[in-house]
């Protein structure tokens, strides 16, 4: 079955983007830091491991328009292999990347979650962006919160639970694994009785 | 020597204590945590322990004495010392130190000497440790929820990039406990 999962590596001090992101800087000051376990070389084996299973489960993306303005020329393309949804305000022709394609949501979450499900198959839903990653927290969306803590402190950047305002204790810690640059710990979000 | 260690449970959104400052759905776990090794082993390596006033204050003044997991001597960094001096025992005693951080940690030390000086909390006092690199390692506990507010842990360190190396990684029920060597 489908999952929606959020996936992100995070600071100590829990920033997921250095500050000043932008095109000059699209992952923030320093904020490349966050991203050593996929970036280096040679890459550990349980780094590798992690990447490689990140890949093969995404069936679908949704992401903020600020995450795809700062991301589309530096990617070159969508950012898996995967269709690719965009919440947006201000709606555009859909997008076609070599390995996918960009569609513009512009009727909220629930609409783009509905339009990624559909095509994501036996696969992952995969969120990016801290401000998305909010919005379907809070809406109880989520089933599956990995966090790849990475040992570096930021002191500045983007927050990826930046004042959340509400609790939730139901996180069930079900895998950790660890190599130097990070520490791959999932949770699973278990969902109250409606 | 001894090391001076900055050390703390913090849940997924990084927090130390929720919004009413109660860490009490940081610590349900208690019963499990107690005699859980990373802690068994932080109670023996430890020789001294300091804290801010709030950290203090959340336990009763003269319930520290052979009750708190550490019993050694605590330095209690604040402007404002207790009125009445808090139960001692010859093993647990209370300073309280009113000029600063790197007092406290001096003193600490001194009284640890061979052992490890614990930083307990507050946010305030981590923030000037690290920004003084007073600290060598950090002992985190991750917590497998979401506060939603609270106060963070390291809200107050220096912008730039701090690196750690990591030491250990450790599981005990439900939480997740990570040691990290401040590289200076």
């Amino acid at each position: 079955m489908t999952k929606v999962v959020l996936d992100m590596s995070m600071s100590l001090d829990g920033f997921i983007a250095g500050s000043n992101v932008g095109k000059e800087y699209p992952m923030g000051v320093n904020g490349e830091n966050l991203h050593t376990w996929i970036f280096n070389t040679p890459k550990d084996k349980v780094d590798a491991e992690v990447e490689r299973e990140m890949f093969a489960k995404t069936g679908a993306v949704i992401l903020g328009n600020r995450t795809f303005e700062v991301g589309v020329d530096l990617w070159g393309d969508v950012p898996f292999p995967a269709p690719s949804f965009v919440l947006t305000h201000k709606g555009r022709e859909t997008l076609i990347k070599k390995s996918g394609t960009f569609t513009f949501v512009t009727n909220g979450i629930e609409s783009a979650l509905q339009q990624a499900k559909a095509v994501a198959g036996d696969k992952d839903v995969r969120l990016m962006g801290a401000d998305i990653a909010q919005q379907f927290l809070r809406a109880g969306l989520i089933d599956e919160i990995q966090i790849n803590h990475v040992p570096i402190l930021l002191g500045d950047g983007v927050r990826l639970f930046d004042q959340l305002g509400i609790k939730n204790s139901q996180l069930e810690k079900d895998r950790v694994l660890d190599s130097p640059h990070a520490t791959h710990i999932r949770y699973r979000v278990i969902k109250k009785e409606k | 020597m001894g090391k001076v260690i900055l050390g703390f449970t913090m849940s997924l959104d990084g927090f130390i204590s929720d919004q009413n400052e109660s860490v009490a759905d940081l610590y349900h776990d208690l019963e499990t945590l107690r005699y859980a090794k990373p802690l068994q082993e932080s109670i023996q390596d430890t020789g001294a322990v300091v804290m801010g006033r709030k950290t203090f204050e959340m336990g009763e003044p003269d319930e520290y004495a052979g009750n708190y997991e550490y019993q050694v001597p605590i330095f209690v960094v604040t402007k404002h010392p207790a009125k009445k001096q808090p139960k001692q025992t010859d093993q647990l005693t209370f300073t309280f130190v009113k000029d600063g951080i790197e007092s406290a940690i001096g003193q600490a030390k001194a009284a640890a000497s061979n052992k490890d000086v614990t930083i307990v909390g507050g946010a305030e006092i981590a923030a000037q440790c690290l920004n003084a690199k007073l600290v060598d390692e950090i002992h985190m506990d991750i917590m497998p929820i979401l506060l939603g507010k609270g106060l963070q842990p390291f809200a107050g360190i220096d912008k730039g990039s701090i690196k750690l190396e990591k030491i250990s990684v450790v599981e005990t029920s439900v939480r997740t406990h990570l040691k990290f060597r401040v590289i200076k």
